[in-house]
Order: structure tokens, then sequence, then C-alpha cells
């Protein structure tokens, strides 16, 4: 029994990780589609549908069906409010700031803030880490700069961060990776352990491969995808319309299946081990 | 649906008003009090920003959820669950013999499909505060509570700026269902119907809580697991998520302040994962209810 509340409380956060596991996938990824403007006559040098909402050029047949928080039915931009499963404590709740330049997640136990000037983001973190040693909890601050190099023009659908490209995030020692049209990788050198809800990279690395392609929101994310990692993370994705569903292989502490739907100014999801998350968009 | 009465002990009295807190609940449940026409608004939430309180208390949230739980399906995750103690009894004892060879936390893991989703709607019912990570916070009012023009009504179909927000981080609260079924209080089959749903992965209903489970009056043995349960934490050093989640509440306490439910209603409380897309609770919940004589008299339906 000694383990059990460890793994209840690391359980709890593992909803967390497939909140942001959508997130992830919606900040890993946009192409150059999603130009910054200042009015809609900058939007109309790269497209005669183009016009300038809320500081990014989007098409003008999205406009008009718009959420209720500041963003749009056709982009996952705004702020968000999560709650999500834990055990022994009522549901935890985090908010998740998404726009074309900036990322910023803010839960009752650290935060993620990711800001962008041009192809450079700086990275302010704070979270809880597990010691490999005495098993006991800590806090990891951490203040890094994450650069995109070789931009990827694709269209990535609801998906406001433009991201696609490769990236070198502290130092090239530290982290590197690739977002591509058809293949995300990315691995890290010993860069001791990361937030209990990700998955290990340190000193390994996570590759993920479109199989075949579907129709989504998500736009050149949607198909199906394998998803594994040198850690033993073994998945199968699918990404069709505005649901992201999958199943991952036994070896893993993400062992099991779970659903992610996006559905204007709501998106929602559970696991097949009882967890479940919703989030809103203000 | 009756409005609950204004006597109410608060869940988290001083120590020192714990004998008179027992004994006004016992009067309180061999003698119910009269009790007003409900609001159909809800109950009222508060929205309060500040620093966000230290979560310390102890819910009572698997207590409430395996009350909650299906007869059948209690009963085998209970056998379960004794089976496991006895058989990790027995692996501690030199002088005995685990011919078992079970682990209480491999069948707490074996249940979690079904039971975790429960609990999280159980113990976020019971909170008595929902606090975002930016401070804002919502208080769900007790009917005693001097009313505020800015309190938000739970139940209320405004759902803009903050209040929306407010009735999201209360999701239990401001998505709670009140089903009213036959007169003569045969439930049974709507329970049942009502029940699977809980079990399955595909179903929205979480909780269907009565009248006697929102005393803290259920099944006894859920209270003789939940101490064996507790007892064995407490000896391996867990920490306190497990001491939390099986505590045991106050018989005859009034564990959901804000709702009173009459002898055939029930109050039904949604999956987290189930609050979206907004109409498919009510809609499921409305068809079960109307397929057993019975009928949605509250809630934002």
């Amino acid at each position: 029994m000694g383990n059990l509340s460890r793994k209840l409380a690391s359980d709890g956060c593992v909803i967390l990780a497939v909140g942001l596991l959508g997130c992830a996938s919606n900040t890993g990824t946009s192409g150059e589609t999603h130009f910054l403007c200042g009015n809609t006559d900058e939007c109309r040098a790269h497209g005669s549908n183009l016009v300038c909402a809320q500081g990014e050029c989007v098409d003008e047949r999205s406009i008009g069906a718009g959420g209720s928080g500041g963003g749009t039915a056709t982009s996952l931009e705004g702020v968000w409010d999560v709650v999500g499963s834990t055990v022994g404590y009522p549901s935890t709740s985090m908010v998740v700031t998404l726009s074309p330049t900036s990322l910023l997640i803010d839960n009752e136990g650290g935060f993620l803030h990711a800001t962008r000037q041009g192809e450079l983001w700086a990275v302010d973190s704070s979270y809880t880490i597990r010691s490999r040693v005495s098993d006991l909890l800590g806090r990891a601050d951490r203040h890094f700069p994450a650069t995109r190099t070789s931009p990827v023009d694709a269209d990535l659908g609801v998906i406001p961060l433009p991201l696609l490209g490769d990236w070198t995030i502290g130092n090239e020692q530290d982290c590197t990776g690739t977002f591509g049209d058809g293949s995300i990788s990315g691995g890290c050198g010993p860069v001791g352990p990361g937030p209990e809800w990700a998955p290990d990279l340190d000193e390994g690395s996570v590759t993920a491969t479109r199989m075949e392609t579907r129709s989504s929101v998500f736009g050149t994310l949607g198909g199906a995808w394998t998803v594994t990692s040198t850690k033993g993370v073994a998945c199968q994705v699918t990404i069709h319309d505005a649901t992201i569903m999958g199943t991952c292989g036994s070896a893993s502490r993400f062992a099991g299946a779970f659903t992610l739907q996006y559905d204007q100014d709501v998106v929602h999801g559970s696991t097949s081990n009882g967890l479940e998350f919703t989030a809103q968009r203000r | 649906m009756k409005a609950p009465g204004t006597a109410a002990i608060p869940r988290r009295g001083v120590l020192g008003l714990l004998a008179l807190g027992t004994v006004a609940a016992a009067a309180r449940s061999a003698y119910p009090v009269a009790r007003a026409r409900p609001d159909p608004d809800g109950p009222r939430l508060r929205i309060t920003n500040g620093a966000a309180p230290v979560r310390t208390e102890a819910l009572p949230a698997l207590w409430l959820a395996l009350a909650s739980t299906p007869p059948e399906r209690r009963a085998a995750f209970l056998d379960d669950l004794e089976a496991a103690f006895v058989s990790a009894a027995a692996r501690a004892n030199p002088l005995l013999v685990d011919v078992l060879d079970l682990d209480p936390e491999a069948v707490l893991d074996e249940a979690r499909p079904w039971l975790l989703p429960l609990c999280t709607a159980a113990s976020s019912l019971l909170a008595p505060t929902h606090v975002s990570a930016d401070g804002f916070a919502v208080e769900v009012l007790s009917p005693s509570t001097t009313p505020s023009p800015d309190d938000v009504p739970a139940w209320s179909a405004d759902d803009a700026g903050p209040a929306r927000r407010a009735r999201f981080l209360a999701w239990p609260v401001a998505r709670a269902l009140v089903v009213r079924g036959p007169a003569n209080g045969l439930l049974g089959s709507l329970d049942d119907a009502l029940g699977r749903s809980s079990l399955d992965p595909g179903g929205s209903v979480a909780l269907v809580l009565s009248a006697p489970a929102l005393r803290g009056n259920g099944d006894p043995r859920i209270a003789t697991v939940l101490r064996r349960l507790s007892d064995g934490a407490s000896r391996m050093h867990a920490t306190g998520d497990v001491l939390r989640a099986a505590s045991i509440p106050e018989r005859g306490g009034d564990l959901v302040p804000w709702i009173a439910l009459a002898e055939n209603e029930r109050l039904v409380v949604p999956k987290l994962g189930a609050i979206a897309p907004r109409a498919r609770f009510p809609d499921e919940v409305r068809r079960i209810a109307s397929a057993h004589g019975a009928a949605i008299v509250g809630g934002a339906g």
C-alpha cells in the first residue's frame, strides 16, 4: 500500500498530461498561414480571402463563427479554464492562454510561460519533479530559450501557434526537435527529470510518424500516427475531424486509451483509467 | 425537492461544537424539519477573488462514490477489497500462509476505470470552494448564508461573463439535476438505469444520490472497509491522499448543505468528462427518467 498514495498522486497529474497532450499538439504546430497583422491590408498580401482578426490573418469565411471568450470557433486562441481529475481532492483546475505569440499554463502546482519574439521563445517554468534517489517530490524552476529554425509552411487548422520547423530548446546539448508535416521527433541530453505529467525525455527521444492522413480541424496533423519513445512509450493516435483518440501500450504509465474532443468553446476528454478533463474558453 | 433547512451544521465546524453537532444531526435525522419551496435557480455561488485557501479538509469522497454505486458492483468491489486485506495481512504474518495473493492496491487499480469518475464527481460535489489557478474562487453557499446581489444562481440559464466561469468551476453543483420518481417511492428501476450509466464508460452519469446518502447513511460495509483501507494506509505511511479519500462521513450529517431531497428524489451528478457537449447529460437523464416514470424537477437541464 506504500506506493498507493504516490501512484494516485501521480495519476492525478496524468489527466493534466492528457490535457496538455492536446495542448502540446496544439502548441507544437502551426504553419506560416498564420501571419501576424495590424490590419487587413497586410493580410491581403498573403491571400485575397484573408482578413486581420485579433492580430492574425484568418480566412474571412471563418469570421462570424466566433466563440464567446476572445477566440473563434476556428481557433483555439483564447483563455481556457481547465478542470481535471485528481484523487482525494476535488477536481483541480488550470488556466491555459493560447495566442500566436504566447502559451501560458498556470495551475496550482506550477506554471509554464512561453512567449514569442520572432522565432525565439522565452520559456519560464516551475513544476514538481520526483527525485530518482529518494522518490521525494521537489520543485524545479527553469528558464530557457527555445528557437525555431527552418520554419515549415503548413496548415494547422485551429492551432494558433506557428511552431512547425526545427527546434533547439536550451542549448544544443539540451533538447532538439523537428515538427514536420507528417513526422514529429525530439530528444534530450542529460537534462534531468521533467514534469511528472510529461514523458521522460531525459537522455531519451520520442518519434511520431503519420501513417495515413485524415481530414481534421487540426489541419495537417489529421491522420493516424504511431508514437514511440526510447523510454517505452508506444501509442497509436488518430486525429480525425475535431477528435484526437488513441491507445498506448502497457509498458508505460500512459497505458490505456484516451479521447480528446474540441467543440468550439469546449475541449473535453477522458482516459480508460477513469481520468477526465474539460476545458471551457472564457 | 425541498430547500434545505437552516439548521445545517457547518461541515468544517469548530471541534468544540462536534458533540452538539452530533446531537443536532441525530435530531434532524429523526425529525425532519419543515423546509421551504426550492429556488428554481438552484443554490447560490459566490465569487471570491483572493488567495486560494489550503484544502486540508477530509472529504468523504470515496464513501459517497461507493454509496452511489449500484449495489451489486459495490458488493463485488468491497468483497475484493476485504479479501485483499486478508491476503495482505496473511503475507505480513510469518505464522500464516497467503493463499489468495491479492493486493488492495491492485484492487483499487482495477476499479479505477469506473470508480475514479465517481470519486472525481463526489470530491468536487463535497468541496465547499472551487479555486482557479489565478485566484478566481467560487464558494457554494448554504441556504443559511445571507444573500448578496452579486451571488450567482447555479442553475440559471444566463451563462455569460464571470457567472459562466463560476458555474464551470463549480460544475457538480451547476450541472447537477434533481430527478423525481413516482410518489410511492419505488425508484428501484430508475436507480438501476441511472446506475448502469454511471458504470458505463460511455454514460454521462456519475452519482445517483438519495436523501439518506446525503445524510451520511449508507451500506455499513462501506465504512467498515474504508476504515481498514485508512488503517492500512496509515501503517504504510501513505501520504494524505488516501487518508482523505477514505474518510467516513458523520451519520445524520449534511454532506451537501445546499440541497434537501424528498424520499422519491435523486440528485444526479454528471461525470466531469460528460459536462460537454452541454445537452449530453440532461438528455441522457431525461431519457432514462421518462422511461421509468420520473422527471427532471431541478437543475439547469
